[in-house]
């Protein structure tokens, strides 16, 4: 004989109406985490219980939950983490090159009316040609105090417009840098973070089996701090995990061994070091990086390029002015035309203001009818500057913006790129580990059917019960 | 593939944003009339454009400076033509006065050179928006500045002028003058080249009229209508100079608007959205937008669910 018998057929109903219900359990679970984006579903294995030996040979003896077993595509996950960090640093540095633009505040007005100012646009362009324009009115009427008064206010229209577009530039240059400091101390926190949960992770699975949940927190920990910095991740042959930043080792084997510092140039601009030994970090991607890399190139670019014009107009403009006689046929080879030396400080001389009469824009002092200074100012407009790789303001403003824009129009499409081989891989993940609602409700009735057989042999098995326990009556 | 719970959702948002990113930018375009806004949305378009608008701005500069010379040289041909009439007179009354005259009907004839001749220094001292135009690049001093004698008569004149022209440019590289100096080689009223010196001869008229003695009157004969005759032909020669900068102005601010008028079209290729295009565009993604959130909205209502009792 053997088997289990009537008794042991029960302990085994009973066993799988347990295995059923925690089979339901886990598919409530899923359903409950079906809207949690870092959730990743889980399984539970069904093993069948161990053989117990009769003479007829090994009969089974029901079935037990195995394991609760996560669904998730490692491969996939360490993809994510680097195209989340080449994402995020893409994200910044449009971010940044989008303030710079708004800053620069050249945009195009076709529907703009002809009746003055306020119904154009006005960018440095507009007042470079405007201010050579007066110059050139001025030389057609060289003795006319209002076309002198005219110079002027173009003149102080581009001087303020130099000067707040590179106020903006200097102050979205401040802000970025604010961001980059702050996130250094972010993305250290989350360093922690994930040292706590590789740790824990490790205490939990020395234990008691696959730490699941935990695993959903720190592949998520991971994307986050991808976003800050770019990382690689190890393990070893026990399981625990070590963080590189760009080739620093900052968690050792579950153990946070080194933090990122704040270093902080001459100029006051920030950027990452290991704190241990004071390597510089070099992050090529995260929003760190993106940060880094609008602050010092694009943004930087645009200003010292605009600063170079300023400057280039301030020597050009003062050097023909020093040299001619205003209305009252005097010389006076230190009145500038503009103070200053660059975007930041460019201004009309106030002396100039004051009288408009003082400028000096003929070329003899006993001729004040006399318009060489006006005619060779208004000449420079077009005419080629050594220091502007010989092209004139215009062209080289044209160019200034057009090779702002195409970076930020690089950045753009760059961008627009990445989200989509990112957005590909969340769906491709998606797919293997997110919660089908359909799918687990298909596995409840599954579960449900398999509780209510067990329920039946249970009670099969008391009937047989019964019928035993009355035979003798 | 397998498709979850969320691939709906994910992918529907991923899609209705991009549809309502791209209806915003067609509206945008629409509302605008214009493809591009800022230097990002296409940098090579956008530097064409603020070349081509910069150089329609110095284009139209220039036609205002060419208005200006042209209001300068008008201003100088209407006094020239005035001054030439007073030449006409000054000739008529120099063939008339002869040893027949009474000294009475010359002292007529002289009190009338008198009044050519303060005509003629005040046409000399035309100003055009406050500016001397007869005094060359000195042209805030009044071109003649007269002596009189007791009677208030004028017996000479110094010019306060010099012999340099303003010179405008009217195109890129092309200048014209837009004064026109008094004296000088090729002055208007005295030319050292040709004799011409309207209002000494003028002063020297008047003056042999009044005399009235035999020797003015054969000065007159001899010497007084060759003055009025060269005074003529300098006149005639500097009407036909004016009108040669006039024609040069025309000529000049035709192809300067020519030339202003053919940027716009330019920049607008570059700029300008074809509507008709923009329209079909945003009616299409209209369309997508809506049979998105449609079918959105009808998809993620069912489930399973629904079916189990």
């Amino acid at each position: 004989m053997g088997g289990l018998g009537i008794l042991g057929t029960m302990e085994m109903a009973r066993n799988a109406m347990q295995t059923a219900r925690q089979g339901a359990e886990i598919a409530g679970n899923n359903l409950a985490n079906a809207s949690n984006p870092i959730y990743a579903r889980q399984r539970v294995k069904i093993a069948a219980a161990v053989a117990i030996p009769t003479d007829k040979g090994p009969q089974g003896s029901g079935s037990e939950v195995a394991r609760i077993e996560q669904i998730r595509d490692y491969a996939i996950d360490k993809q994510l983490v680097e195209e989340k960090g080449v994402t995020a640093f893409l994200e910044s540095k449009q971010r940044g090159l989008q303030m710079a633009e708004s800053s620069l505040g050249q945009s195009l007005d076709r529907q703009s009316v002809n009746a003055g100012d306020a119904y154009s646009t006005f960018g440095i362009s507009e007042g470079v040609t405007d201010l050579f324009n007066s110059f050139q009115s001025l030389s057609a009427s060289p003795t006319s105090t209002a076309e002198r008064q005219t110079a002027l206010y173009s003149a102080q229209k581009l001087t303020d417009k130099f000067k707040s577009v590179d106020r903006r530039l200097d102050n979205l240059r401040s802000s970025l840098n604010k961001e980059i400091k702050a996130d250094i101390v972010n993305a250290n926190a989350k360093l922690e973070q994930l040292a706590y949960l590789a740790s824990s992770i490790g205490n939990t699975e020395l234990v008691e089996g696959a730490a699941n949940e935990i695993r959903d927190v720190m592949q998520h920990t991971l994307e986050q701090l991808a976003e800050f910095v770019n990382l690689t991740t190890s393990t070893n042959e026990d399981g625990k995990m070590s963080v590189f930043i760009s080739g620093e080792e900052f968690i050792t084997d579950n153990v946070m061994t080194d933090v990122m510092k704040v270093v902080t140039n001459g100029n006051g601009y920030h950027s990452a070091a290991s704190a241990s030994n004071g390597t510089a970090l070099n992050l090529t991607s995260g929003k760190i990086a993106g940060a880094i890399d609008a602050r010092d190139g694009g943004v930087v670019d645009l200003r010292e390029s605009l600063n170079t014009l300023a400057s280039e107009l301030i020597t050009q403009v003062n050097g023909l002015h020093t040299t001619g006689y205003d209305l009252s046929g005097n010389n006076d080879n230190t009145l500038n035309f503009f103070t200053g030396s660059g975007a930041a400080d460019i201004s009309v001389n106030d002396t100039l203001k004051a009288d408009a009469r003082r400028l000096q824009m003929s070329g003899s002092a006993s001729e004040v009818g006399d318009n060489t200074i006006a005619r060779a100012l208004a000449e420079k407009l077009e005419s080629p500057t050594i220091n502007l790789n010989n092209m004139s303001y215009s062209e080289h403003y044209g160019n200034t913006v057009s090779s702002f824009g195409q970076e930020l129009s690089l950045v753009n499409v760059q961008l627009n790129d990445q989200k989509a081989v990112q957005n590909m891989l969340q769906k491709q993940r998606d797919s293997v580990q997110g919660v089908s609602i359909d799918e687990e409700v298909a596995n409840l009735v599954i579960f449900q059917r398999a509780f209510q057989a067990s329920a039946r042999l249970i009670s099969t098995m008391n009937t047989l019960m019964g019928d035993v326990i009355n035979m003798q009556r | 593939m397998r498709v979850t719970a969320a691939s709906f959702g994910n992918d529907f948002r991923t899609q209705i944003a991009k549809l309502a990113e791209r209806q915003m930018r067609v509206q945008q375009q629409i509302a605008t009339g214009q493809r591009i806004n800022s230097p990002s949305d296409d940098p090579q378009a956008m530097r064409r454009v603020l070349d081509l608008r910069a150089e329609l701005r110095v284009l139209n500069q220039y036609q205002d400076n060419i208005s200006k010379v042209r209001e300068n040289s008008t201003v100088a041909y209407s006094s020239l033509n005035a001054m030439k009439k007073l030449n006409d007179r000054a000739g008529e009354i120099a063939t008339m006065a002869d040893g027949s005259k009474s000294t009475e009907a010359l002292g007529a004839y002289s009190m009338e050179i008198n009044q050519l001749l303060e005509e003629a220094v005040r046409l000399a001292n035309t100003k055009h928006r406050d500016v001397y135009i007869f005094s060359g690049t000195n042209s805030t001093t009044a071109t003649y500045d007269t002596a009189r004698d007791a009677n208030g008569d004028i017996t000479g004149v110094t010019w306060g002028g010099n012999s340099n022209t303003t010179k405008v440019d009217i195109a890129s590289g092309s200048t014209v003058g837009s004064s026109h100096p008094a004296e000088g080689a090729q002055g208007i009223l005295k030319n050292s080249t040709n004799g011409a010196d309207f209002i000494s001869h003028l002063i020297t008229l008047r003056d042999n009229l009044k005399s009235g003695t035999a020797a003015s009157i054969s000065d007159i004969k001899s010497n007084g209508i060759a003055n009025v005759k060269s005074d003529e032909t300098n006149f005639i020669n500097h009407f036909s100079n004016l009108g040669a900068i006039q024609s040069r102005l025309d000529t000049s601010e035709a192809i300067t608007r020519h030339q202003a008028s053919s940027i716009d079209p330019l920049v607008s290729n570059e700029a300008d959205v074809d509507m008709a295009d923009a329209f079909v565009r945003l009616n299409e993604i209209q369309n997508a937008y809506t049979a998105a959130l449609q079918s959105g909205g009808t998809l993620l209502q069912t489930s399973l669910l629904d079916y189990i009792r």
